[in-house]
């Protein structure tokens, strides 16, 4: 069976642990307004498009009050994004996992999988979760290719569920089970 | 130009509170909450849905819900409730729901109307370009009705629900203004 892990080991990924969205945090995030590539990588389709600042992409996922960790670069500390469960259910038990990489520079497939496995650690040692899901839109491969590697099953996709630059994409919705990660 | 709100048998109307003791009592019934709540059953109670911070009453004047009355339009029995709901006005779509509480309601081919009249406010009145739902893989009536509505599957979520000591599986599915228009009735 699983050996059991020592105090903050639960937390700690590869090249980032997740950490606690401080006040101090988010005060020392960036101001300045996203790029137009990054504001879609965050865009879930509940609002159009806007221009807004990595510190208040996080003020407003902090003010949504689910579980919610600043991802954070082992080697200077730097909070690089948050990761949120929403739509926890404890009877059922399961979850959805939502990444925001709030920086250009760590949107890469190592950064993606280091936190998604990290958080599943979290999901399956620590909260006893049996069921994550996680949504990616069509257009992105680079997130696409990190959720499949970390062994997420495919189970369909949400039709035309956002628009965007004047057309409709697909989400595509994907899981992983207690069992299946633990193998 | 056909009636909005009716069908054949059906009228589509507006929630009173009058109807909302008889509502809660139907839903009190265990059997019924299996198709209709994904989440633990637990008594319902009319003070609850009356209550202006429940669930309920939040829908009722939410503007992300339309919620509508069903009755019989023969004797203007009310039989149940059906909504639009989740709207996400940027991309036009919403969930469809109906809870026919009404015990005697069931199995005459109500749901089938109420769902047509509901799927043709979304589209025609709300100008939506998807409607979908979630149902739950066990419930085998509604979903031979959906495919017969013409919903496609989309999504296949294991493991969804916990009822009776099992995980249960659930369906998303969805119809599309395209496909609503290329029906053949």
């Amino acid at each position: 069976m699983n050996n059991l892990i020592k105090g903050d080991e639960v937390r700690q990924g590869q090249q980032i642990y997740l950490s606690a969205l401080s006040k101090s945090v988010i005060e020392n995030l960036s101001e300045d307004i996203l790029s137009e590539n990054m504001l879609s990588y965050l865009h879930d389709g509940s609002a159009p498009l806007f221009p807004t600042s990595a510190q208040k992409v996080a003020q407003a996922i902090k003010d949504a009050g689910e579980i919610v960790f600043a991802i954070c670069l082992k080697n200077n500390k730097n909070c690089i994004g948050i990761a949120q469960l929403h739509g926890i259910g404890w009877q059922p038990r399961v979850a959805t996992l939502k990444l925001s990489i709030l920086s250009e520079d760590f949107y890469t497939i190592e950064i993606l999988q280091d936190v998604i496995q990290t958080m599943l650690q979290f999901v399956y040692w620590e909260a006893n979760l049996n069921r994550v899901s996680i949504q990616c839109v069509e257009d992105n491969t680079m997130l696409q290719q990190a959720i499949e590697q970390c062994g997420f099953i495919n189970e369909g996709r949400l039709r035309q569920e956002i628009y965007r630059n004047g057309k409709y994409l697909d989400v595509i919705v994907y899981s992983i089970l207690a069992r299946e990660w633990l193998e | 130009m056909s009636s909005i709100f009716e069908s054949e048998r059906i009228r589509l109307s507006a929630i009173h509170n009058d109807n909302i003791p008889q509502y809660a009592e139907w839903l009190s019934d265990f059997s019924l909450q299996r198709l209709v709540n994904p989440f633990m059953s637990t008594p319902s109670d009319a003070d609850d849905l009356l209550d202006p911070n429940s669930w309920f009453q939040r829908d009722l004047t939410s503007e992300k819900s339309q919620l509508f009355a069903v009755h019989i339009r023969e004797d203007d029995a009310f039989i149940g409730i059906c909504a639009l709901a989740n709207l996400n006005m940027f991309a036009h779509h919403a969930e469809i729901g109906i809870t026919l509480a009404n015990p005697e309601s069931q199995g005459k081919g109500y749901g089938r109307e109420v769902m047509l009249l509901l799927m043709r406010y979304g589209f025609e009145q709300m100008n939506l370009n998807r409607v979908m739902l979630k149902v739950m893989g066990f419930n085998t009536r509604a979903i031979r009705l959906y495919e017969k509505l013409g919903f496609q599957y989309e999504v296949h979520e294991r493991e969804l629900f916990f009822h009776d000591g099992n995980y249960f599986d659930g369906y998303i599915m969805s119809i599309l203004r395209t496909e609503w228009e290329a029906r053949d009735e």
